[in-house]
């Protein structure tokens, strides 16, 4: 038989060397991290065709992005799988909580599979609105500046509908203060 | 085949399945089990691998399947994740003999081979580089996760081997048994609509 029945953990418990797998890792990629691009401008057309979009949220509820249209709109692109999109979300729980009475919206849109989302929030709950959208989401996230396809990956909205600000990668506290003002 | 051939392939069939080890390492845990000298002429993948089926359906009929279903599923997430670096799906997962112990083992034929590496940093993925022997005879890099597999809620390893896209010919050709080595999504999804 062919050597792709082998695992490549040769000679012991895959499951007991991947443990040490996070000490390695970061090793793994360093020469690499250079290659994290910046966001690049939205294609044309993708600012306003995001208005026009549609998702369902986790228990099958219609969401439609034109009723957050002429508000201050944070969309961020996450998956269960992807360990700094679970890391910032308590972080934009709060930050959503803080502001939802001055009329912003938090939109976490799930490239993921809705079994996989349904099943995360019912130990993590967020009350800040999710939208399923799939791979199909790795699509719309390009068209919006992530020319990579990475995760995590937001967006802010101004009032007037556009993009003022894009994210690669996990936001920080500065991020979000300095989000919070340009939209303000 | 010898009786010694297929006493040891027995034993490296229970440690296959027992124990979550891969075919080489069996066989030569199975030989110090036995108490066998280590120059001992080994079973072929095919026997133990016949023999683990025997074991899975004498010992493991009522957990094996569900096991083998959530992995395959999970599978099926990362090869949809990783559609554009034309995922293949091998190893136990694949062939069907894979048990809650099994690792997912999924080969890459990458037009850049840095080009995969790249997308799992950009998805903040961590994982691990190591080298194992490959297609055609060449070394391969394999890059080794962990992924917390829904249908059997814990983690699992992941493990993609980054081939060049001009070693994916003869990446299908069949085995010694006529078994397609590793397949597609496509075949995966044939695979599941038969039941399996």
């Amino acid at each position: 038989m062919s050597q792709a029945s082998s695992s490549p953990t040769s000679g012991r418990s895959s499951r007991r060397l991947l443990l040490g797998a996070g000490l390695v890792a970061a090793a793994g990629g360093a020469g690499l991290a250079w290659w994290r691009h910046r966001p690049a401008p939205p294609l044309p057309g993708a600012q306003l065709d995001f208005w026009q979009e549609a998702f369902e949220t986790p228990d099958g509820q219609p969401l439609r992005t034109i009723a957050w249209q002429g508000k201050p709109l944070l969309v961020n692109f996450w998956a269960t799988w992807c360990p700094p999109c679970v890391e910032e979300l308590p972080m934009l729980e709060a930050f959503w909580q803080a502001r939802r009475a001055q009329g912003w919206t938090v939109l976490g849109l799930a490239v993921d599979q809705p079994s996989s989302v349904k099943r995360f929030l019912q130990t993590r709950p967020l009350s800040f609105p999710i939208g399923m959208a799939g791979l199909g989401g790795t699509e719309l996230s390009k068209r919006l500046g992530n020319s990579m396809g990475a995760l995590p990956f937001s967006v802010l909205f101004g009032k007037d509908a556009t993009i003022l600000k894009q994210k690669l990668g996990k936001l920080d506290q500065s991020d979000l203060d300095q989000w919070a003002q340009a939209a303000a | 085949m010898s009786d010694l051939a297929l006493d040891i392939a027995q034993t490296a069939a229970r440690l296959v399945v027992e124990q979550g080890l891969n075919l080489g390492a069996a066989k030569q845990r199975a030989l110090r089990e036995l108490g066998l000298g280590s120059r001992t002429p080994l079973p072929t993948n095919e026997l133990v691998e016949a023999q683990i089926h025997e074991h899975l359906a004498l010992f493991c009929a009522d957990t094996q399947p569900a096991e083998l279903a959530a992995l395959r599923a999970h599978a099926r997430e990362w090869m949809l994740r990783l559609a554009d670096f034309r995922p293949h799906l091998g190893g136990p997962v694949w062939h069907g003999w894979a048990t809650r112990l099994s690792d997912i083992d999924l080969a890459l034929f990458c037009d850049d081979p840095k080009s995969a590496e790249i997308h799992l940093l950009n998805l903040g993925l961590r994982y691990e580089v190591g080298t194992q022997p490959g297609l055609h005879g060449h070394p391969v890099d394999v890059l080794s996760l962990h992924s917390h597999c829904p249908g059997l809620d814990e983690d699992v390893g992941v493990h993609l081997r980054i081939y060049d896209l001009r070693d994916q010919r003869g990446a299908l050709l069949p085995d010694a048994q006529g078994r397609r080595p590793r397949g597609d999504l496509a075949a995966l999804d044939h695979l599941l609509a038969q039941g399996g």
